[in-house]
């Protein structure tokens, strides 16, 4: 497996690692890690768990790969693979723990909080949309904030939702597009946008 | 009803205006036919907003939700920990492909072995004539120098004195007549599953090993200090220059001034002797000569001799109750143990994966051993026609 290093960020081209990974080589396993920790750790972290869960599944969830790596061709899309491996060791790990009484897997409430990239908006705007988007995200149902979530954010498609979130196709399509309708029906816009006026007015 | 939610701002708005806006959000999310029209036809209206509204997307695509980034520090101890398991499974698989080749090599030589093992010393050789050979229920017995014969039931020690008078477990026994006291006259012979040891006349310490037998006389008179052996024994010899100690075993002779080392001769084990502390020579009846340093040992297998680096303590731990293992596998450790009480053991190949380290005590029965190791690992036995069957739990 060749894997090339440029300026301090190792581009691996897909076939060579998934090749690396069949033939179970430690590489290919630390890249995939790496590639996909804070990704999964950002959906654990959206399903409520702690760090240290999340970061004990992640194990397993990796192990369990390797266990299997002459199979690792027979997986389709590695993201929704390993999503779907932590979510399902996270919430049997919660149930076997019986720390949590009751987890419904159908309704396990999905938690998000915005945070934007781009670094050249100033702190004080950043803040206030960070906030904004927040609102809307929080009058939505964690159903809905899980399926924007792995849509738009893990990139994942339609089929693959469904089968994260034990849904069909259609109702998983409707789930999404009620939720991106119903942002109008947030009743936070009519109350902030006279300030907000006012505030781009004095801008300008 | 869509057009509800357009502001009629839109002329005034910033990029993070736009971000925040419900109707450019759902057109950046969601574009349908609708709204990308109207996205369109405004920008086309406004070119001077159409900066803006790029600023706005770009921003919109930068929002990431639960966005986490583990430590540098985090990730490291991760990859990490996955990368030993990794090499741990991998170490695992090796072992398991060696052991799938060994466990097949291995029942067939436990098989062979048992085979071929003997019930007792064979009768052509130097202790066991028939006269010595006890039924299978047997008690350790001394013979000494008048063909009185002393039975003893449990694992014994025997102290010879500078005479020759004999003290078994303490116990005084005035067997010796004194005019008859001559070289190899003395005979010990120890059973399977017992063990003895001896003190000599000369000082010389001596552990039998089950299913063994030395001679030697009750007073060391000649010039050279003479044992003879069938089996497995552990020597520290007295030291004395001016009389050499030589074991005589079937296969081999050993020459010692003052040490310690382990013989074995017995047909049914490895012929060996494998020294400890000071220096041996091994004489073969080819006329061969071995010298040997301590943690060497000298071995007879069908091509021959050898002699290799060991560690010794492997090899004379019996005398101590315990064999003592490191990594050995089950079919390893079951043919010390049959060589141990002269049973045998037979094992299916799926338990040859098993690994065992540390220290095995050798309990009066087999059967006890059995179930120590049973506790410790998933293995059970059964008894059948006297052969002991083991196999997976």
């Amino acid at each position: 497996m060749e894997y090339t290093l440029k300026s301090n960020s190792l581009f691996i081209d897909k076939t060579g690692l998934l090749n690396g990974l069949q033939r179970g080589e430690e590489l290919a396993f630390a890249l995939l890690y790496n590639q996909y920790a804070d990704l999964l750790y950002s959906y654990g972290t959206g399903l409520g768990f702690a760090k240290e869960d999340i970061e004990d599944s992640m194990q397993e969830v990796f192990c369990n790969l390797y266990l299997n790596h002459s199979k690792i061709n027979e997986i389709n899309n590695l993201k929704f693979y390993l999503l779907r491996a932590l979510k399902n060791r996270l919430l049997n790990a919660s149930h076997a723990s019986k720390t949590q009484s009751f987890i419904d897997v159908e309704n396990v409430d999905f938690y998000t909080d915005v945070t934007i990239l781009d670094d050249l908006i100033d702190a004080e705007d950043r803040v206030v949309i960070q906030k904004k988007i927040q609102s809307y995200l929080d009058a939505l149902t964690g159903r809905q904030r899980e399926a924007i979530y792995l849509r738009y954010i893990e990139d994942l498609d339609y089929e693959e939702i469904a089968e994260l979130m034990n849904m069909t196709v259609p109702s998983v399509r409707n789930l999404v597009f009620k939720a991106i309708k119903q942002l109008r029906n947030s009743s936070i816009p009519s109350l902030i946008w006279p300030i907000l006026f006012s505030f781009v007015k004095i801008r300008l | 009803m869509q057009n509800k939610h357009i502001s009629e701002n839109y002329v005034d708005f910033q990029a993070k205006d736009f971000v925040t806006d419900i109707y450019f959000l759902q057109w950046c999310l969601l574009p349908d036919k609708e709204n990308t029209e109207f996205w369109e036809e405004f920008c086309e209206q406004h070119p001077e907003k159409e900066e803006d509204v790029q600023r706005a997307i770009q921003l919109v695509r930068s929002v990431r939700l639960n966005y986490r980034l583990a430590s540098e520090a985090d990730k490291k101890n991760n990859t990490l920990r996955l990368l030993s398991f990794i090499r741990q499974q991998k170490r695992k698989e090796k072992k398991k492909r060696i052991y799938a080749v060994w466990g097949v090599a291995a029942s067939v030589l436990i098989a062979v072995l048992f085979l071929a093992a003997p019930r007792f010393v064979s009768s052509d050789s130097f202790v066991a004539s028939s006269k010595y050979v006890v039924p299978d229920d047997q008690n350790i017995q001394l013979t000494s120098g008048n063909n009185q014969v002393i039975s003893m039931s449990d694992s014994s020690e025997i102290v010879y004195d500078r005479q020759g008078d004999i003290e078994i477990n303490g116990e005084h026994h005035d067997l010796n007549n004194r005019e008859e006291v001559t070289e190899s006259n003395q005979k010990l012979v120890v059973p399977k599953g017992k063990k003895a040891s001896i003190r000599l006349s000369d000082g010389t310490l001596v552990w039998i090993n089950s299913n063994s037998a030395i001679e030697f006389p009750a007073v060391f008179t000649g010039t050279e200090r003479h044992l003879k052996v069938n089996g497995e024994v552990y020597l520290e010899v007295a030291k004395d220059p001016e009389k050499p100690f030589i074991v005589s075993t079937p296969q081999f002779d050993v020459e010692v001034l003052g040490t310690k080392f382990g013989v074995s001769s017995s047909i049914d084990k490895s012929q060996y002797v494998v020294l400890v502390e000071g220096s041996v020579q091994v004489h073969t009846p080819s006329g061969q000569t071995s010298c040997l340093k301590p943690s060497q040992m000298f071995g007879i297998d069908k091509g021959g001799t050898f002699i290799q680096e060991v560690d010794p303590y492997k090899y004379v731990s019996w005398k101590d109750n315990i064999l003592y293992f490191n990594g050995e596998s089950l079919p390893e450790v079951l043919v010390r143990l049959s060589q141990q009480y002269a049973v045998d053991l037979i094992c299916n190949i799926n338990v040859c994966q098993v690994q065992f380290y540390g220290k095995l005590v050798l309990e009066e029965h087999i059967e006890n051993v059995l179930d120590n190791i049973s506790v410790l690992s998933p293995i059970k036995y059964e008894t059948r026609n006297n052969k002991i069957i083991v196999s997976l739990k």
